[in-house]
């Protein structure tokens, strides 16, 4: 019985640190993007969406990472639209 | 002369494009390329328009003639296709246009055509372009180039990027030297590519490219 008060204590301790607003965190996976002028477009594209608060791009990983302002949205398609603006294709989407 | 020279490479190195690398950028981008060699100079400004087409305009200055030659084309570059996997990319490209050529007092239309595809990983890169500009009543110049290179140490996006390449260039109606080959150090940072080619009978090529 203190074992079910202690779970259900840490689950309110947790539910109450992380807002439902609280911004969230896209992963792109991009295919053609082998160079910094394949960044350039992206990184154009994803600069002039109003709902990006911010974004990383790791060549490496071949990965752009965005983080969506509080409250906003980024759809699919439009994450999709970027990309495919640079002649690239979109291998997944990690939400 | 030489005045004109060092004006021409200090353009070239630090305000320019090169012969057709990255005819297509991305939608909504600028690109400005410069090559130059010891006869021939060729500057490009594009606009892409589409995610497969850009339009923009061609200057080449050739001196393989005793008497040099000048071409202005307005073009259209088409990315016939884009093979594109997590790791690589590959391109097939066309481009060309019409426009005029002068020498001396002679103006007459000039048409250019092209075809490039290329192939490349962040460690690896290959291409292969055909050139050919046609007018009237002057020679034919034509610019059959391959390369093949090799990145030393894989950057991340924003480091500094470097290649060695290899460059064989054929160019049947030069006067110089008609067969051309020698290494090529590309440097790549952001979106500004520079590099800096040496053919192994001793002439020196710089390009220059920026995409925005």
């Amino acid at each position: 019985m203190k074992n079910r008060i202690l779970e259900i204590l840490t689950l309110v301790a947790l539910l109450g640190s992380t807002p439902i607003w609280a911004s969230q965190s896209i992963t792109v996976f991009v295919k053609g993007m082998v160079c910094d002028f394949c960044v350039r477009g992206l990184t154009k594209g994803f600069s002039g969406k109003a709902s990006v608060s911010d974004f990383k791009i790791e060549l490496a990983k071949h990965t752009v990472t965005l983080n969506i302002k509080e409250g906003a949205t980024l759809s699919d398609a439009e994450i999709i639209q970027v990309v495919e603006d640079s002649a690239m294709v979109v291998d997944r989407i990690v939400r | 002369m030489a005045k004109n020279t060092i004006f021409s490479l200090i353009i070239t190195l630090f305000l320019a494009p090169s012969l057709g690398a990255h005819p297509v950028s991305f939608k909504g981008g600028y690109s400005f390329m410069a090559f130059h060699q010891a006869d021939m100079t060729d500057w490009q400004l594009l606009y892409t328009f589409h995610p497969r087409s850009a339009i923009g305009v061609d200057y080449i200055k050739d001196s393989m003639e005793p008497e040099s030659r000048y071409f202005l084309i307005p073009r259209l570059s088409w990315l016939v296709k884009r093979w594109n996997s997590l790791e690589s990319q590959g391109n097939l490209y066309v481009y060309g246009g019409v426009g005029v050529a002068r020498q001396g007092a002679l103006t007459q239309a000039a048409a250019l055509g092209a075809v490039e595809a290329d192939y490349e990983t962040q460690e690896v890169y290959v291409s292969g372009k055909a050139t050919q500009l046609r007018a009237e009543h002057l020679n034919a110049l034509e610019i059959y180039q391959l390369r093949a290179g090799f990145a030393p140490y894989v950057g991340e996006s924003g480091d500094l990027h470097a290649w060695l390449i290899g460059q064989a260039q054929y160019l049947p109606n030069a006067t110089m030297e008609s067969l051309r080959v020698g290494p090529v150090l590309r440097l790549f940072h952001r979106n500004v590519l520079w590099e800096l080619g040496l053919t192994t009978q001793g002439s020196w090529n710089f390009n220059f490219m920026v995409h925005w």
